[in-house]
């Protein structure tokens, strides 16, 4: 069986688990289940029938079976605080969060990799001591707290960027480009916060696998075939410095988004983080699941992805790679 | 360098444990609200070395107070994860089969899930209390652990110290505590402290949402909650805080590295010499 | 062509000083095969390492080392570069980990040909295969595109061997060529050795632990033990009248079989 087949294969019961660990907080939770799939403008007459309709009488599993063939249609239930269906409120908070995290994630790739790698190829001179004490700071930093010294020094202080939303609401007709443009405005200071928090880790990771790769044979031996310096660090090291990086930021993205949630929420930004901590602040069950459920689906999505990727790039796991030129 | 960062930890934290540890034996009252400041926050001062906030505390017995409550999560969150940890990881690794596969992706799923959300979630549901915290993030996360003494297990298991153990007859039980589980400890202890980190990070979100320490009971996360409404005027209030969880982690985790160093050797010489 | 005057490598770890060679000295003349004995931690690596220069940043070297009557240590990077792979060639003791797992065989042989000879990819390329067929890689124009891991270490060696032939280097340093190979495998590498030395006309190195494959195919043996040469002299000399002690040792060591 082809390698992406079997791990897509494997990521299935992945899914299983998660909707039924999801499925069994919320049974667990406070309030009667029922209340969380309906809308609650249904009257008390027809609340029996769709109980029945969901066969709350049933056994655990059956109810999970039932419940997850609602999720599939589409019904993730109704918000209790706006009666809402769960579903478009998540969705209509997809775009912006997915905005933020993703150019979070390729900020944070674009920056780690080169710094990673200059730590590890200049290890244990002052070039490497700096990085490291910063990266440690990082990792140490409350992200939350990060962003609120932000507000209170760029925002308040300097009065440089927007202490919060999306987009300024004057410009909701302008040009595309102006509205780019104050999207941009407003994402800056988020973005550097999770930035900062987001490339402490990596950064370490990334000294780490370049200074074993450098005392790898491979590379000694490409030294006594006369390769210079910069061929062996950034064709013979890098490839391979490459790999577990895909692997770690597969790993790395529950922290990730978990932590771009708490910051979507300081800074007020309108995604499905704000909408969670809102949720938790309302006693939303409804809400609160779903936006669990949906950052689960997006880190096996991106987990997925980062094997596939490594897949592909390294020719031990994919023999059929074309050749490189 | 290392010893540096070493002792910066050390002293750091040596300090605020101490602290944290005898402040109950002063008179003073963390909660009592000064009635003639009552008219706002004040800046640091002789009188009070970190100011005092909105209700006219004094923020530097309020911060200590919160290094109790930091200090003793870490310890609970970590010690629950640990013992959950050290058995799933020696079950799975050492029984290794269809147990093996099944805890391991059960694992798979509890690491797919967003652990703060998880927590929330809990807590959301619970009644919001300190104990609560300790025990839930203790809950979730115990899986990092568990794989590392789990990977531990495996490549000791296979050596041949083991296998020697077994050819002269010892019992199976044995070998796993008495042989296998003290070559799992070094990377355990480093991992313990990283995790006392996280364990502190994770209380201060929490108090930061209001799911952890209530007030008028002081902790790092709800001081910070209480900044809010006056960073404007008091930014030292939201200052302090932080600093202090920033070092208190940063000395966890200088800690983890340094150990981690000084348990393996085979971590340093690994990249200096091989002829 | 080389000689190496009174070198020592001290490695710093720990604030401890291991020292891992204590003032050799032998020369190696044109055409001709210096082999170098010795049980593993005797030095004999970090010795030939010393005069490729790819010791890591923790030694520290004394002494001289001349190759072709210019010392190497008074060269810059570049023109060590330049003696590096196209003078003197290196053969590794583990062929597999000297191979970059994530590049094509073929891609790492044209790469070191193009460095050492002015040619466009396609006739680097042919070259490679002509090479890999010179050291008995059945298909090499398939294979060519295969990586490291798709071969046998037996094979993996050959590539290296072909690698390094591609640069023509006056010197070969072999560094147990054969440690981690099968006994059937190691002798048809030893042969492949023998054969291209004798057609490239190369002086070389042969570092072993095996006393008798080195005195098999060297014209002089040195024998080293603790980081010194204990003795030096052409193989019949050592065999029949050792004077060291270690080397007597050695001696006794090798099987005796008896029909």
């Amino acid at each position: 069986m082809p390698y992406y087949l079997k791990r897509l294969l494997s990521a299935i019961p992945l899914v299983f688990g998660i909707t039924f660990l999801s499925f069994l907080i919320m049974h667990l939770s406070p309030g009667d289940p029922t209340l969380m799939y309906m809308d609650p403008s249904v009257s008390a007459d027809d609340l029996v029938q769709v109980r029945q309709n969901l066969g709350l009488d049933k056994p655990l599993l059956i109810q999970y079976f039932l419940w997850l063939k609602q999720l599939f249609q589409g019904n993730l239930g109704y918000s209790f605080v706006t009666g809402k269906p769960v579903l478009s409120a998540i969705l209509e908070r997809l775009p912006a969060t997915l905005l933020l995290s993703l150019s979070s994630l390729i900020i944070i790739l674009l920056i780690t990799f080169p710094l990673g790698i200059l730590c590890g190829y200049k290890k244990d001179t002052w070039v490497d001591d700096s990085i490291t004490i910063f990266s440690f700071f990082g990792l140490s930093i409350p992200t939350f707290w990060l962003g609120l010294i932000f507000i209170l020094f760029f925002s308040i202080q300097l009065d440089l960027f927007p202490t919060s939303g999306f987009m300024d609401p004057m410009v909701i007709n302008a040009s595309f480009f102006d509205r780019a443009k104050s999207v941009l405005h407003h994402m800056t200071l988020p973005l550097l916060t999770i930035i900062i928090g987001g490339i402490a880790g990596l950064i370490r990771y990334n000294r780490f696998s370049m200074i074993k790769i450098l005392a790898q044979d491979y590379i000694i031996s490409a030294r006594a075939r006369g390769i210079s310096e910069k061929r062996i660090l950034f064709k013979h090291a890098m490839k391979n410095a490459l790999l577990p990086i895909i692997t770690i930021l597969g790993l790395d993205l529950p922290s990730l988004i978990s932590g771009s949630f708490i910051i979507e929420y300081i800074f007020s930004w309108p995604g499905m983080g704000q909408l969670g901590v809102q949720a938790v602040f309302q006693r939303d069950y409804p809400i609160l699941m779903a936006t669990i459920l949906f950052s689960s689906i997006l880190i096996i999505l991106g987990n997925l992805l980062a094997d596939l990727c490594y897949a592909y790039a390294d020719p031990r796991i994919s023999k059929k790679v074309k050749r490189l030129k | 360098m290392m010893t540096s960062k070493l002792w910066f930890s050390f002293i750091y934290l040596g300090l605020l444990a101490v602290l944290a540890i005898i402040i109950p034996l002063f008179p003073q009252d963390p909660n009592a609200i000064n009635a003639i400041a009552l008219n706002g926050p004040t800046p640091p001062s002789l009188a009070h070395w970190f100011g005092t906030d909105d209700l006219g505390r004094d923020i530097f017995l309020r911060s200590i107070y919160g290094a109790r409550i930091s200090l003793m999560v870490g310890f609970v969150a970590v010690g629950i994860a640990l013992l959950i940890g050290i058995v799933i990881g020696l079950i799975s690794g050492f029984l290794g089969g269809i147990i093996d596969a099944l805890i391991m992706r059960t694992i798979d799923v509890l690491m797919a899930l967003p652990t703060l959300f998880l927590i929330l979630m809990i807590q959301v549901t619970l009644d919001p209390s300190i104990y609560n915290v300790m025990v839930v993030i203790g809950l979730t996360s115990w899986m990092g652990m568990a794989r590392l003494v789990r990977a531990e297990v495996l490549s000791i298991k296979e050596r041949s110290f083991v296998t020697a153990c077994r050819a002269r007859g010892i019992a199976e039980k044995k070998i796993l505590f008495k042989h296998i589980l003290p070559h799992t400890l070094n990377p355990i202890i480093v991992a313990a402290m990283l995790g006392m980190g996280g364990a502190i990070l994770v209380e201060s979100v929490l108090s930061f949402l209001g799911l952890g320490v209530q007030p008028p009971h002081a902790s790092w996360g709800n001081m910070l909650e209480n900044s809010l409404g006056f960073l404007r005027e008091a930014p030292w209030m939201a200052l302090i805080p932080g600093i202090l969880i920033t070092l208190t982690v940063l000395s966890l985790n200088f800690l983890g590295d340094g150990l981690w160093l000084l348990l393996d050797p085979k971590a340093k010489e690994k990249n200096v010499i091989r002829t | 062509m080389l000689s190496v005057h009174n070198l020592s490598v001290t490695f710093q770890i720990d604030q401890k000083e291991i020292n891992a060679v204590k003032g050799i000295s032998y020369q190696v003349n044109q055409g001709e095969s210096l082999g170098i004995v010795g049980e593993s931690g005797s030095g004999k690596s970090v010795s030939s390492l010393a005069i490729m220069g790819l010791l890591p940043p923790t030694a520290s070297i004394s002494g001289d080392i001349q190759f072709n009557q210019t010392s190497l240590f008074h060269l810059n990077s570049n023109e060590y570069r330049q003696i590096r792979g196209s003078r003197i060639g290196y053969i590794f003791q583990n062929p597999l980990a000297a191979l970059n797992p994530v590049f094509s065989i073929g891609n790492q042989m044209v790469e070191t040909i193009q460095l050492h000879h002015n040619i466009s990819k396609e006739s680097a390329r042919r070259q490679a295969i002509d090479l890999l067929d010179k050291v008995k890689i059945i298909n090499p124009h398939k294979r060519i595109d295969d990586y490291p891991h798709q071969f046998s270490l037996g094979m993996c060696q050959r590539i290296m061997i072909a690698m390094t032939l591609s640069m023509k280097p006056d010197l070969l340093i072999a560094d147990e060529p054969t440690a981690s190979l099968d006994v059937t495998t190691q002798k048809e590498i030893l042969e492949l050795i023998d054969d291209l030395k004798e057609e490239y006309n190369m002086a070389m190195i042969f570092i072993s632990h095996d006393l008798a494959v080195v005195a098999e195919r060297c014209d002089r043996v040195a024998v080293m033990y603790l980081g010194e040469i204990v003795e030096i002299g052409n193989p019949r000399q050592i065999f029949t009248s050792p004077k060291d002690p270690y080397t007597k040792r050695l001696i006794n060591a090798i099987p005796k079989i008896a029909f």
